[in-house]
């Protein structure tokens, strides 16, 4: 009866602004049910077994990465794991930091996770990056255990990204233009100046610049944009009133959400920089080193139970491998799908106690906002909370409505996708079985919360068929 | 305490405690959440405080009442379905005999014969079994959603009844009576302090007396406060579906 229990391998890859990894986990996913319950596949234990090094990343130019070098460096560590692209039932591939805003970047996102297995998703945006950097640090561990809020800042080569959890739950987002390489320095010289810390430099020409020797005056320069940079930390985590400069250095959003961390933990190749002493200012070429002991010395330390998270320079890609998918309930319906989905749209369907007959308009009115902006036919998924314990006639309707649209609107090659929050996914693909023609695709799925701009990927059914893998990604490139 | 006395099982388990002394409240509560179960209710000296002497007593007499009320003709009505009984005269009979809650008694069985269809692929019929609220609070979801997906399957359902007093083990006589390939028991469940209507599942592949018990496939916990009825029925749906096909059911199913 309890009898199902499956092991996958899961792939992470993170391809940021300094350096690439690669990580493959073992994910065991069980049946925690027990006799006489319905089945309720959870993932019950995740292990790494294997780690790559930590790879510089391979760059063509400034603009450019050399995907033919990452493609050798991912293919590399598959021989080296012993792990065929054909065994990787998931996993996650992410560019990070600058390096997403590289010309190719998407490209070479999507071009790794066809590379990489199956259902290898490609996944991207500071925002998913602080949520996965966060996950993997083991921040979010942390504030499920402690019951409190816990700050991960992920510092990077040329970004921090930010993530507040709350008692094992996302409470916001950000990412800054912070990192250790935004300056970098070879032979006593500074070789290369990034864009981002233009705002800290003024409107004159500063000292700091390329082709600079690193003498006392620069030094000087040097250490009081280091101390700037850890200010702006302070002030990014809510511990300081935000300078005007503040904005300018934000990637994407600052955090909003008004919540003093109680705990402040750092991860990303900087928080290495933290503890570890070194007699050489730039033992890496870059303001890594002097960036970590500024923050050991700032009130991010002093005030708050801060320190290293549990997982350093490896936050992001074990962020990737391990924490980037979840299990639908496993009580679902699917019928006629080939898996997997990937990319799919996701639409907001208003399925509310009261406004069960209006659920053919809301369809059809968001379909038709949808299409003009696709192309009609395209994919898509609808999201909606779904009714806690609904009745026999509820889920009627619900399947009436949906029905009626998707007859009306839906062409034979779309599959009618519907992910929802309450237990309700099989009684209503079941009954929407019964009203559409049988060969037509039907995915019913729940215990997934995603909702309206969200893009969902959808892996092939796990454990004996029970449940579906999915990964919800809430910004794709925004370019 | 006032309050309290309006509705003594208004709260959940859950928000029912006493944070009295407790340093973090905020993490009490917390652990309070995990489970129904009456714990962090404090108490005075060796005793339970009154208020939660009170819950008790309040939650017993629910489980209580729901073992021995009766499932009331009208319910039977609406269900637009017929009843039998078991050899049990009455809910004395049924604590005490539970052997006599599995017979049933010659002019029973011909009313069996006289209402339903014969030989149905599955027989599925209701009991109320420890809990009598449970056949008004689940079969009308569950029962609709069980029959529309088996219906829609080709899969021919015999004709619905209830049976008053019954046992589980009604099933090793109602299944050869009636020649069902799949007979499946939708039966009130033994109460506990924190729910008083949920329901079972039992599902035979061709009872029999002689039948195991490991040879029943069970769902539990079927109700509002457990598994969804409407979800509950959408599963045994596909189990009955799969019982069928390796015609065997119980612990040779791994479901």
């Amino acid at each position: 009866m309890a009898g199902i229990e499956e092991t996958v391998i899961s792939a992470g890859i993170d391809v940021g602004t300094t350096t690439t990894q690669v990580i493959f986990s073992r994910i065991k996913m069980k049946n925690t049910g027990g006799f006489g319950s319905i089945p309720k596949i959870e993932i019950v234990e995740k292990t790494i077994f294997y780690r790559s090094r930590t790879y510089f990343t391979p760059l063509i130019s400034e603009e450019e990465i050399d995907e033919n070098k990452v493609r050798e460096i991912v293919e590399k560590e598959y021989l080296a794991a012993g792990v065929h692209p054909d065994e990787v039932a998931m996993g996650a591939v992410i560019i990070t930091g600058e390096t997403s805003r590289k010309r190719n970047a998407n490209a070479v996102v999507h071009a790794l996770a066809e590379l990489a297995g199956d259902f290898v998703v490609a996944a991207a945006g500071p925002n998913m990056e602080s949520v996965l950097a966060g996950r993997g640090s083991g921040a979010e561990a942390l504030s499920k255990k402690q019951n409190c809020v816990v700050a991960n800042l992920d510092i990077g080569g040329g970004t921090t990204n930010i993530c507040f959890f709350e008692n094992g739950k996302i409470l916001d987002t950000a990412c800054l233009n912070i990192g250790g390489r935004l300056l970098k320095i070879t032979d006593n010289r500074i070789s290369y100046v990034s864009k981002s810390l233009e705002p800290l430099l003024g409107k004159e020409g500063s000292i700091i610049k390329q082709g600079a020797v690193i003498d006392g005056e620069v030094l000087k320069q040097i250490e009081y944009i280091v101390s700037r940079l850890c200010r702006l930390l302070e002030q990014a985590v809510l511990l300081d009133t935000r300078e005007d400069v503040f904005e300018q250095m934000v990637t994407s959003q600052a955090i909003t959400c008004n919540r003093i961390p109680d705990i402040i933990t750092f991860s990303g190749g900087v928080a290495d920089c933290i503890k570890e002493k070194h007699e050489d200012r730039f033992p890496f070429g870059d303001i890594g080193c002097l960036l970590g002991k500024k923050i050991c010395t700032s009130s991010l330390f002093k005030e708050k139970k801060s320190g290293s998270a549990s997982e350093t320079v490896h936050a992001t890609v074990i962020g990737a491998g391990n924490y980037s998918m979840e299990v639908s309930g496993s009580t679902i319906e699917y019928c006629n799908c080939s898996f997997p989905f990937k990319d799919i749209p996701v639409l907001s369907l208003n399925v509310e106690k009261e406004q069960l007959y209006a659920i053919t308009a809301d369809m059809k009115r968001k379909l038709t906002v949808f299409y003009s902006e696709y192309a009609a036919g395209s994919q898509i998924a609808f999201a909606f909370k779904g009714i806690a314990c609904p009745s026999f006639e509820e889920i009627e309707l619900i399947a009436e409505g949906i029905g009626k649209a998707v007859i009306e609107e839906y062409s034979p090659a779309q599959v009618l996708i519907l992910v929802m929050e309450s237990d309700m996914a099989k009684s209503l693909g079941q009954a929407l079985r019964r009203r559409l023609p049988r060969e037509n695709a039907i995915l019913c799925i729940d215990h997934i919360v995603c909702g309206q701009g969200d893009y969902i990927d959808i892996g092939a059914p796990a454990a004996s068929g029970k449940v579906i893998p999915v990964v919800i990604k809430t910004l794709l490139f925004s370019e | 305490m006032s309050e309290i006395m309006s509705n003594l099982t208004e709260k959940t388990m859950q928000q029912f405690g006493c944070d009295d002394g407790i340093l973090e409240p905020g993490l009490f509560w917390k652990a309070k959440e995990a489970t129904p179960a009456r714990i962090g209710i404090g108490h005075a000296g060796a005793r339970c405080k009154t208020d939660s002497m009170l819950r008790f007593l309040a939650d017993h007499a629910q489980a209580s009442d729901s073992v021995f009320m009766e499932v009331d003709e009208d319910i039977i009505k609406k269900l637009g379905i017929f009843e039998i009984h078991t050899r049990c005269r009455n809910k004395e009979d049924m604590i005490l005999r539970p052997d006599w809650g599995r017979i049933i008694e010659e002019d029973q069985q011909m009313l069996l014969k006289q209402n339903c269809i014969s030989n149905p692929k599955v027989q599925i019929y209701f009991g109320d079994g420890l809990c009598s609220p449970a056949i008004a609070a689940n079969i009308p979801d569950l029962y609709k959603v069980i029959s529309s997906g088996l219906d829609f399957e080709g899969i021919t359902v015999g004709t619905p009844f209830f049976v008053r007093y019954c046992r589980v083990n009604t099933a090793r006589i109602i299944g050869p009576l009636l020649g069902a390939e799949v007979t499946c028991v939708l039966i009130g469940e033994r109460p506990g302090l924190t729910t008083a209507e949920s329901m079972s599942a039992y599902i035979a592949y061709k009872p029999h007396p002689l039948m195991l018990e490991s040879e029943y496939t069970v769902v539990s916990n079927i109700s509002r406060f457990g598994i969804p009825p409407v979800e509950a029925a959408a599963h045994i749906v596909d189990l009955i579906i799969e019982i069928l096909e390796k015609k065997q059911s119980g612990i040779h199913i791994d479901y």
